[in-house]
């Protein structure tokens, strides 16, 4: 069954366009994959998906309903949770505090302890640096730090920009070894890489953007047999 | 001598609470919207002017006059930012130079507003509150300006606590902070962003009901306590709150010192030239982080 859906959707910022009429389908309690080259549209169509930006012409749903004009923050209050590619925290504040503010719309103080409890348990070195501003964490530990503020709502989806990006080939396996954890447990899952190994490896669906329109779409095998890849990263000449 | 010093300390700690409360909160409006707020000024005087109002109906005291005072200007702060700070408004700032322009108007509009409504006269509120002195040997305290001490410092603690320890105060932290992830946890700006300026403003216009009885008010005041909120700011560091308070009592204190050496109305030059001297020799201010941002 489709959870979210990107339906022909055209946006860009001021005058320029950068999707052109591009459709996603992101089927429940499965992980679906964006990959796409620089430039190829992935973060606006996860802006867009987020009511970051409004797109031109085109629609977003979530469970059937149109959601293309509600703002970013009652989205989040429908089920969606989203890691950006950078600064999905706030340096200044505590691991405590960035849990407390990823809790934000959770009202029962039960509630809110059980889930900082299980991702203390999840993640033992937020426990330990939980009174440190978010500031001193590594790269690896800010990650953890994400993926623990976003699970204090218990997310049905969780969208994610580049979960990957400046992290060791160690601490990316670890990254994914929680979404996959995650995904086991019944949460659908958004991802867009430019790691692609990684998310073929663990996606249950793929799609590829190029120049901002759909280029392919089918699973992570059906996309190796293509030769679309090699098209994709080294241009047309080289398949 | 010694007296005189100690006098004009401890006056300038006086005055200087009010600098920090007014630093303290336009650091606030700043630090979360990114709007440089030239009106905060007349948010003091419409303060001052509620204070004024019940003078004339007779109701004077400590508390009434700053609680009114509060609610008035908490109003007028709603309004001005569901109104005319919204439509300015991008990725969950306020655009700088729009903001801007868009408050020098407004504190033209609203000093105009309080000239026509009340007339250029000074105006001070009468009786209960500017009476009483506590003596300390030769030192005297008049009462009210105890008053303004101990109410700019009750505001501004009840201000930080507020900020820390509730869950709006994280909220408007993380707002301040990165606007984009705030929104990513289901905060909503605009409600932040309307909380934020209705608070920062209510505190200014406290300090006006503070201060009316010892001073006089007038329509143009605003302008001078804009200022020195900036000079506040700019001496503690843009967005530092402990540097505001800092700045704030030192150049109350700086000021009022200055008086010793230079007569008053020269001295006006103290606040301006403490700015300037900061400017050069530590950009960042007393306690703010260095401009030049990774």
């Amino acid at each position: 069954m489709a959870q979210l859906e990107a339906v022909a959707l055209t946006a860009g910022y001021g005058g320029s366009t950068i999707l052109n009429n591009v459709s996603i389908t992101i089927a429940s309690g499965c992980i679906t994959g964006v990959i796409g080259p620089n430039g190829a549209g992935k973060s606006t169509l996860l802006k867009a998906i987020m009511g970051y930006i409004v797109p031109r012409a085109g629609a977003v749903r979530l469970d059937g309903d149109d959601i293309t004009r509600l703002p970013t923050h009652e989205r989040i209050r429908r089920g969606i949770a989203y890691i950006a590619q950078t600064r999905s925290h706030f340096p200044s504040q505590t691991v405590q505090e960035n849990l407390r503010i990823g809790a934000y719309l959770v009202r029962d103080r039960a509630v809110r302890a059980a889930r900082q409890a299980e991702i203390f348990r999840r993640f033992p070195i937020l426990a330990e640096r939980r009174r440190q501003p978010a500031a001193l964490l590594s790269g690896g530990q800010l990650r953890m730090l994400e993926i623990g503020r976003v699970l204090m709502t218990s997310p049905r989806l969780i969208v994610l920009d580049e979960p990957s990006v400046g992290l060791s080939p160690a601490l990316v396996d670890m990254v994914y070894g929680h979404l996959r954890e995650l995904a086991a447990g019944g949460t659908t899952l958004l991802i867009v890489e430019q790691n692609v190994r990684k998310l073929l490896a663990v996606a249950d669906f793929v799609y590829a953007l190029e120049n901002g329109a759909n280029r392919f779409e089918g699973t992570p095998q059906a996309l190796t047999a293509t030769g679309v890849l090699a098209n994709l990263y080294l241009g047309a000449g080289a398949a | 001598m010694i007296l005189d010093i100690l006098t004009f300390i401890v006056l300038g700690i006086m005055t200087g609470g009010v600098y920090a409360l007014l630093g303290l909160s336009l650091n606030l409006i700043f630090g979360v919207m990114r709007v440089i707020n030239v009106a905060h000024g007349e948010m003091l005087t419409l303060g001052a002017y509620t204070a004024v109002l019940l003078g004339i109906v007779g109701i004077g005291g400590v508390a009434l006059p700053v609680v009114a005072a509060i609610l008035v200007v908490t109003f007028a702060g709603l309004v001005i930012a569901r109104v005319l700070l919204r439509p300015l408004t991008i990725d969950g700032r306020v655009h700088e130079q729009r903001g801007m322009v868009m408050s020098l108007g407004l504190s033209l509009f609203l000093s105009n507003a309080v000239l026509a409504a009340f007339g250029p006269d000074y105006q001070r509120v009468p009786g209960i509150m500017a009476r009483g002195a506590i003596e300390i040997g030769d030192l005297v305290l008049e009462g009210q300006r105890l008053v303004i001490l101990a109410g700019s410092i009750v505001l501004a603690a009840a201000l930080m606590l507020f900020l820390r320890f509730t869950l709006v105060g994280l909220a408007i932290r993380a707002v301040g902070e990165n606007p984009e992830a705030a929104q990513a946890n289901g905060i909503s700006v605009p409600r932040i962003h309307l909380i934020t300026f209705a608070l920062g403003s209510a505190l200014a216009g406290a300090a006006g009901a503070l201060i009316t009885p010892v001073t006089y008010a007038f329509p143009a005041m605003g302008f001078n306590y804009t200022l020195y909120a900036f000079i506040t700011i700019i001496i503690g560091g843009l967005g530092s709150v402990w540097g505001a308070v800092l700045a704030g009592f030192l150049l109350g204190i700086a000021e009022s010192l200055s008086v010793i050496w230079l007569t008053t109305g020269y001295n006006a030059i103290v606040g301006p030239g403490l700015m300037l001297l900061m400017l050069l020799l530590r950009p960042q201010g007393l306690l703010g982080r260095r401009l030049a941002r990774a």
